[in-house]
């Protein structure tokens, strides 16, 4: 499987390096794309409870923000 | 000093006399001075069309007859571009060795795009620690809006938002004072693009707060998981 990649720049020289992620790179961004999903899924969950409670109430996202407002 | 002699070229041999150097040198070159201080001292009656640039901001400005006025515009800020990255087919960029000589760090990421829909963020220093506060508004046509709240290790000018894949998107990102040591770092980042999985333009902007005292001097752009398309650029300003 190929190597997630990483491209290192120096603003000062102008050198650029691109070679695969070391495997601290690798624990990093497998972190990160955790952190991703979790945050996406509590957003969704968000949305979902949002729109179970708009049913509940019987009205609409629009009356709702006009409550809210 | 006689100024406004018009323009002389000198050719071999030419005698430079003290009313050559005078009327023609002094109005044909640029006066260099560390900043407006020296320049103040040094020229203590500036005649209408001199021209003079101060290290200490980079400004070049011509005398109007009453002020020192910047050419340009008008405007006494000045733009230096530090760095242009070519966005390659990884999953991360690191511009480093940022010069701390300015009073703001401006970073331009235009057209990027994702390989698969997915998400973007960015760090400073390398530092992964829980160090970030973002919260942002995002506005999408055809959805809803949705407040962003970052995570503590990373903030993210497109983490929420959702990007479609292979369709470009640009953000910006503003951090006043960034090479303070004395003070933590706040600024703000705005941008837009496609919401993934619909062809629903969504746009976002808010702030961000970093808790460091030690000046920024590298930014990482990531992915969540996807490889970013081999197009678009990273530009980074100083602003003074």
């Amino acid at each position: 499987m190929t190597k997630p990649m990483i491209k290192e720049v120096n603003a000062e020289t102008g050198e650029e390096v691109i070679r695969d992620m070391n495997d601290a790179e690798i624990a990093q961004l497998e972190a990160d794309r955790e952190d991703f999903k979790a945050v996406i899924k509590s957003q969704e969950d968000r949305a979902i409870a949002k729109a179970a409670l708009l049913e509940r109430l019987g009205i609409t996202d629009e009356e709702a923000k006009l409550l809210l407002g | 000093m006689a100024a406004g002699a018009g323009f002389k070229t000198f050719n071999t041999g030419d005698v430079l006399s003290a009313p050559d150097v005078n009327s023609y040198l002094m109005s044909q070159t640029v006066m260099v001075f560390a900043d407006a201080a020296a320049r103040t001292s040094a020229i203590t009656s500036p005649q209408e069309g001199m021209v003079s640039y101060l290290k200490d901001t980079n400004a070049t400005e011509y005398y109007s007859g009453s002020a020192w006025t910047a050419i340009g515009g008008g405007s006494s800020s000045s733009w230096t571009l530090l760095s242009t990255t070519a966005i390659t087919a990884t999953n991360s960029i690191t511009v480093s060795s940022i010069s701390g000589s300015y009073t703001e760090l401006v970073v331009f990421v235009e057209n990027f795009a994702l390989n698969t829909t997915g998400n973007m963020a960015m760090r400073f220093n390398g530092d992964s620690g829980s160090n970030y506060c973002a919260n942002s508004i995002q506005g999408q046509v055809g959805g809803t809006n949705n407040n962003m709240v970052g995570t503590a290790n990373l903030f993210g000018p497109t983490q929420y938002s959702n990007l479609a894949a292979t369709n470009n998107a640009s953000f910006i990102v503003k951090v006043p004072f960034y090479s303070a040591t004395n003070a933590y770092k706040s600024g703000t980042f705005y941008g837009s693009g496609t919401y993934g999985g619909t062809s629903d333009p969504v746009s976002w902007g808010g702030g961000i707060s970093y808790r460091s005292t030690s000046a920024i001097s590298s930014i990482t752009l990531f992915s969540s998981g996807e490889q970013f398309i081999a197009q678009g650029n990273i530009k980074i300003y100083g602003v003074k």
